[in-house]
């Protein structure tokens, strides 16, 4: 492919049609006529003759099937961490860095000093903060370890595993709720591991893990310490925004050896990922990723022959948090300095395309991986080209003429409301911070753009132009916008970065609050992140009866580079769960058809949760109703939520739905009222509906959701979307909804009572925890995951017939509770009702519905 | 050359500057210091505050301390200008007066620094922090569907008989206006906190002027059977108000721990102060039982109002307040007619009863809440988050109708209000 750029006109050619060409209105159509046009002098070309043979490195990545399994020990290693993927851990890590970030807040908003030494100190001061979490940590685990010790492997049943986790967890510790469910989460994953150490003790004897009937811990707990002091140092990292928002696939950090084990079993692991249309890039980078990663590492540890390996792998892990890696939002936010530096020093008619190139490189550092590559090969031509066009499309409200034109414009949609104090004084520093602004939006939407597009340059052009006019159109006023282009129809606000004042800019702000009335059907029919409704939402966290109609404003958000939901958060008085992503779709319902342009189409991997936002995704926060400016906050009140694992090795489905405190009331209210299956059963089917719709939904996604886990012989390391499953997901879910619907009637009908025994525990909510085995087409669905789909798979006979279930109700939010289906799980949860008084009830094991 | 007296002069000057300067450095200092006072109160004791109403204590203690320091740097600079003993006399009395300045101060500072110290205990710290959100429930439901902001609200234990309330715009020692609505609660009845929601009452009618449309409304009405009792029954429309609120949210038990705190020796009861905005107990009780009445019907209450007249009667108080008793008793329907039942301007033409609906909190329908919770009604984090008046007002009920089991409701009350107010808890910084 040729990329062929031709000199442009003259700029006093295109001074001519320049407006026509922006998507700003001509802000000269409003002055007297007697004002004579601004003459600009003739201008520099902004682009230089080019003729480039194939600047670009030719995509041949492909996507392969997963036809074959892997090795028995990647195969091993797939499952094992798949099994360790703990939400609640998660939720930790993210949480531990919100509150070491909020608790130092004064010293790490310090300007002292360069920028390396800040970061040097923040990071020190981070590290000291979470030194007494780490040797509780450590501490813990050796606890775990002595008391796991003196028993004979037989006697460790994962009950009693989990029992002893229970038993060690530190209680007379002034610990934070993040840290009690760090560690904890930390116990469940050393549990599982011990859980897989305890299956196999035999094999396990080579690594020196068991010993005459008893399992020496040792080679594993002092790794495993040793990680989970590291993991808090890459929290640390994640904190302050210095991990890469766009990483290399997992099986990169696998050791070398089973690296190569799995890339000659299972090439697709180590493949790129080929992108053929557009696509969001993570705003900052995604807690998921970190503890991913520290899945892997511990999972590892189960397959190290020896010890010297396993140290290498730990100071692997190790070895990141200490490898200095600048981050490039660093080097964007002195960009950023130099860009409304450089475009506010422009003398009349001057092009900015020095001051564009200058600034390009650090917006393109943060496309993803593929794209920088390209951007490194073709960088001269590609930041040229884009730089040249952008400082066309700039020319016409650069300088100090067209800033007073647009000053007034600015000013009056209340960006002092957003504090913006400059208006009056200094209307220049108002149309370079908009336009800077819109400039970098333009630039980091180019790295949404599959990498075809620049190999091309028409496509490339269109591109620019396409995502200078919507960056303008978002930063501002719609007045000053010409009204094909406007997000809104009736609204007069515009978008500003904050902080105002300073560089680094971490999100933006609508300058407006709007008002909205949300009736319940609005709030049932407006999804939030993880497949939740605003009814959920306004239910369980704000404390509103499903059938009240709220009447209140909501604020609009914007995420940039680094914007994480608590980066908002925190600036912004408010929660972070408190953001819902403000698609066209909720923008439409909420605001009304004219609105709905302030609403950004989301990929659906970014609308699974707040903690993972793409670059320019829209939020909104719903503010509490009018006259309850001061309302307390309940801590922790979660949403209800379902959670589904398909292990193809063990023939299972496990879906948990959580429940929360109000919903499992308002069931229980239900059942006590009407003493009616039915009336319970209609509050809890959304839920299932939601499960099987997350399995159907993956299909359109390339990594599973999080609330999806899918264990098959195949190691599936970044948690892509099987091949298979893409072939069967549709009537798969269908069955699933239908079974677990079933189940869970059944299990209202002859339950009621543990039920609302349950119900009145004092944990916050209940799981219902459904284990479905003997699934029936499960051995079709085996065949298929190994590349060898039957021709049954066409229709949906080979799903006829019902699974063996059984269906815990545990009070609290345990979605990591594990189970097997069948009798021996019964005489397990038998077992664990005497150990546990507050796990709650065994309801029927091995049931068949006939 | 200068003559002996200019000496003497000079250094009696000298003299005075000295002791002058002493006093200047020891209030300057002092107010630097205050500083140190408001760090008596842990943070731990601080983070117990909800985030907005700390942020508002310290703002507000902030611009006090502020402010004393900028009268102590113009003192100084006065003292530094004086050039002649009587500018220093004048300094001086700048001086005393900086001293009274600082004693005001100070004593806003210990006011609300001893309200946040009370919270050191981690269990107290909650059961007060439980009062905190009650509070805001009760004065938000109401003030919420008037289009009105409630404002912050900080509840303190204190010793005493009865609770008290410092509304936001009372000057404060200092001169300036409270910003937030400081409610004092007793330590006997902390977990009975139904006179939270009398002090709540308090707060709502002076938001929103109720008090003066109430009593406008009782002198209207009464003033056809009697001209001065109506302007006496007038002059207790605060009061009664704030019972009002008090019954609208928490029912029965609103009456019957009034009548705990309120009953005593004969005298106690039937004592009139003429300047008391407090209706004579007597009345009080019965007025509260007319409450029940209208709107439950028969129940618990009249036994208590039986068991009230059988125990204070009417024959031992004085000829005055006997009349006076006897002139009100007819008129208490009445006077519940117009605290709850009628439209009020301050209320944009509705009724308090439309505002807090008192059949929320009637026995039936708390016995119906408790059923259908089943056992999770004191163990459900909804039900405490949510309802915690109404549970307040169950526990109450059961409390005065089952006085066996006294003991362990206290303690079931106390069990889920330190939950409730865990359940807000901040970290500590």
């Amino acid at each position: 492919m040729m990329l062929q750029l031709k000199r442009d006109q003259s700029y006093g050619e295109y001074e001519v049609r320049s407006f026509a060409e922006t998507p700003f209105l001509d802000p000269r159509a409003n002055e007297s006529e007697e004002e004579p046009l601004r003459e600009g002098p003739a201008a520099e070309a902004f682009a230089a003759d080019y003729e480039v043979s194939s600047p670009f490195v030719s995509g041949e990545w492909s996507e392969t099937g997963e036809t074959e399994a892997g090795t028995p020990k990647v195969a091993a290693l797939g499952e094992t961490a798949a099994e360790l993927k703990d939400s609640e851990f998660r939720e930790a890590l993210e949480q531990l860095a919100d509150e070491a970030l909020e608790m130092h807040a004064d010293q790490l908003a310090g300007e002292y000093g360069d920028r390396e030494t800040r970061d040097l100190a923040a990071e020190r001061l981070l590290l000291e903060h979470f030194e007494p979490l780490a040797a509780q940590a450590e501490a813990t685990l050796d606890r775990f370890q002595e008391t796991l010790e003196t028993y004979e492997t037989g006697a460790l049943t994962e009950m009693e595993i989990e029992r002893i986790a229970a038993e060690v967890l530190p209680t007379n510790q002034p610990l934070s709720p993040a840290s009690e469910q760090f560690l904890g989460g930390l116990l469940r994953k050393a549990g599982n591991l011990i859980k897989k150490a305890a299956q196999a003790p035999l094999k396990l004897a080579g690594k020196g893990l068991a010993f005459v009937g008893k399992l020496a811990l040792g080679p594993l707990f002092g790794p495993l310490k040793k990680l989970a002091r590291f993991l808090l140092g890459h929290v640390v990292r994640f904190a302050l925004n210095k991990l890469p928002a766009t990483l290399q696939p997992l099986a990169r950090k696998l050791s070398e050896r089973l690296f190569h084990e799995m890339a000659d079993a299972h090439e697709s692991e180590a493949e790129q990922y080929e992108q053929t249309e557009a696509e969001g890039v993570p705003a900052a980078p995604d807690i998921a990723r970190l503890e991913a990663e520290f899945d892997l590492h511990a999972a590892q540890l189960l397959l190290t022959p020896d010890e010297a390996e396993a140290d290498h792998l730990v100071s692997a892990y190790g070895d990141e948090v200490d490898r200095g890696y600048e981050s490039p939002l660093a080097a964007l936010d002195r960009a950023r300095a130099e860009l409304a530096d450089g475009l506010s020093r422009l003398r009349p008619g001057e092009s900015a395309q020095p001051a564009m190139e200058q600034f390009l490189p650090a917006v393109a550092a943060l496309w993803p991986a593929i794209k920088a590559g390209i951007a490194v090969v073709g960088r001269p031509k590609v930041i040229n080209f884009i730089g040249g066009l952008l400082a066309k499309l700039v020319a016409p409200i650069l300088g100090a003429e067209p800033a007073k034109l647009l000053a007034p414009a600015l000013a009056d949609v209340g960006f002092r409301a957003v504090g913006f104090e400059t208006a009056p004084s200094n209307p220049q520093a108002i149309a370079t911070e908009a336009l800077a602004a819109t400039v970098e939006e333009a630039a980091a939407r180019l790295g949404e753009l599959p990498p075809h597009v620049f190999e091309n340059e028409t496509l490339l052009d269109s591109a620019v132009r396409e995502a200078f006019e919507d960056a303008a159109s978002t930063y501002f006023p719609a007045s000053l916008i010409k009204p094909e282009l406007r997000e809104t129809a009736d609204r007069h606000g515009a978008w500003k970065r904050m902080p105002s004042d300073g560089r680094e800019k971490r999100y933006a702000k609508y300058s407006e609050k709007l008002p909205v009335t949300i009736t319940p059907r609005v709030a049932a029919g407006v999804h939030t992140f993880g497949g939740a409704t605003l009814k959920d939402h306004l239910r369980d966290r704000m404390d509103i009866h499903p059938d009240r109609t709220v009447k209140t404003n909501v604020r609009l958000y914007q995420a940039l580079p680094g914007t994480r939901a608590s980066t908002i958060a925190r600036a912004e008085g408010i929660r972070p769960h408190d953001l819902h992503p403000l698609t066209p779709h909720a923008a439409a319902a909420l605001l009304g058809p004219a609105a709905a342009g302030l609403g950004r189409p989301t990929p659906p991997q970014f609308l699974h949760s707040p903690n993972q936002l793409h670059l320019r995704q829209r939020l909104y926060h719903i503010e509490p109703p009018h006259g309850r400016q001061y309302v307390h906050h309940r801590r922790h009140a979660r949403l209800a939520r379902t959670e589904l694992l398909i292990s193809l090795p063990k023939g299972e489905i496990q879906m948990w739905l959580f429940l929360s405190e109000r919903l499992c009331q308002e069931i229980s209210a239900e059942l006590t009222k009407t003493h009616n299956a039915a009336a319970a059963f209609r509050l809890i089917k959304p839920l299932v509906h939601r499960a099987a719709h997350r399995l159907k939904a993956a299909i359109l996604e390339r990594h599973l959701p999080p609330d999806l886990r899918i264990i098959s012989e195949a190691p599936n390391l970044d948690h892509r979307v099987p091949a298979w499953l893409r072939q069967v997901a549709h009537h798969l879910a269908a069955k699933v909804d239908e079974w677990a619907s079933h189940q869970i009637v059944q299990y209202l009908q002859h339950n009621a009572n543990e039920f609302r025994r349950i119900s009145a525990d004092h944990h916050d909510g209940l799981t219902l925890h459904i284990v479905m085995s003997r699934i029936p087409g499960f051995d079709v669905l085996q065949l298929a995951a190994r590349g060898k789909p039957p021709k049954a798979l066409e229709g949906t006979a080979w799903l006829n017939g019902t699974p063996v279930f059984v269906v815990h109700a545990h009070a609290g939010h345990k979605m990591h509770a594990h189970a097997h289906a069948g009798h021996r799980m019964h005489a397990h949860a038998e077992e664990k009702m005497h150990a546990h008084p507050e796990d709650k009830m065994h309801a029927h094991a091995g049931r068949k519905i006939k | 050359m200068s003559s002996p007296a200019t000496d003497m002069a000079d250094r009696a000057f000298v003299g005075m500057k000295r002791q002058v300067l002493r006093q200047v450095n020891h209030w300057e200092g002092a107010a630097e210091r205050l500083d140190d006072f408001e760090a008596t109160a842990p943070s731990s004791a601080w983070a117990t505050l909800e985030r907005y109403v700390g942020v508002t204590l310290r703002g507000e203690l902030k611009d006090a301390r502020d402010q004393l320091r900028r009268e102590a740097t113009a003192v100084r600079a006065v003292f530094k200008a004086a050039r002649s003993r009587r500018e220093l006399e004048q300094v001086a009395d700048e001086v005393a007066r900086l001293a009274d300045r600082y004693l005001q101060t100070e004593q806003l500072v210990d006011f609300y620094v001893d309200a946040v110290r009370s919270r050191m205990n981690p269990e107290l710290g909650a059961q007060i922090r439980a009062c905190d959100i009650m509070a805001e429930r009760a004065v938000g439901g109401v003030l919420e569907q008037l289009g009105r902001p409630a404002p912050p609200i900080l509840t303190y234990p204190k010793p005493g008989r009865g609770a008290s309330i410092l509304r936001p715009g009372t000057r404060l020692w200092d001169g300036s206006l409270s910003r937030i609505a400081a409610i004092k609660i007793t330590w006997h009845n902390r977990l009975q906190p139904t006179a939270l929601t009398h002090e709540c009452g308090h707060l709502v009618a002076g938001t929103v002027g109720w008090n003066d449309d109430f009593a406008h409304a009782l002198r209207a009405h009464l003033s056809a059977s009697s001209p001065i009792v109506a302007e006496q029954v007038a002059a207790w429309a605060s009061e009664i108000a704030a019972d009002s609120f008090a019954f609208a949210c928490t029912g029965y038990a609103a009456v019957s721990t009034l009548s705990d705190v309120v009953a005593g020796r004969t005298a106690h009861v039937f004592r009139f102060i003429e300047s008391d905005v407090h209706p004579i107990s007597y009345l009080r009780v019965l007025l509260g039982v007319e409450m029940c009445r209208r709107f439950y019907g028969m129940g618990p209450w009249d036994e208590l109002a039986a068991t009230w007249r059988s125990l204070h009667n009417v024959a031992h108080a004085s000829s005055f307040v006997a009349g006076l008793v006897g002139a009100t008793l007819p008129l208490l329907p009445r006077v519940v007619d117009l605290a709850l039942l009628t439209p009020m301007r301050c209320f944009g033409g509705r009724r308090l009863s439309d505002l807090a609906d008192p059949q929320r909190v009637a026995p039936g329908t708390l016995r119906l809440m408790q059923r259908q919770a089943g056992g999770a009604a004191f163990s459900s984090s909804h039900w405490i988050w949510t309802e915690c008046l109404r549970l307040t007002a169950l526990s109450g009920l059961r409390y005065a109708t089952e006085p066996e089991a006294g003991p362990e409701i206290l303690k079931q009350q106390e069990d889920w209000m330190v939950r409730l107010g865990n359940m807000t808890l901040q970290q500590a910084a």
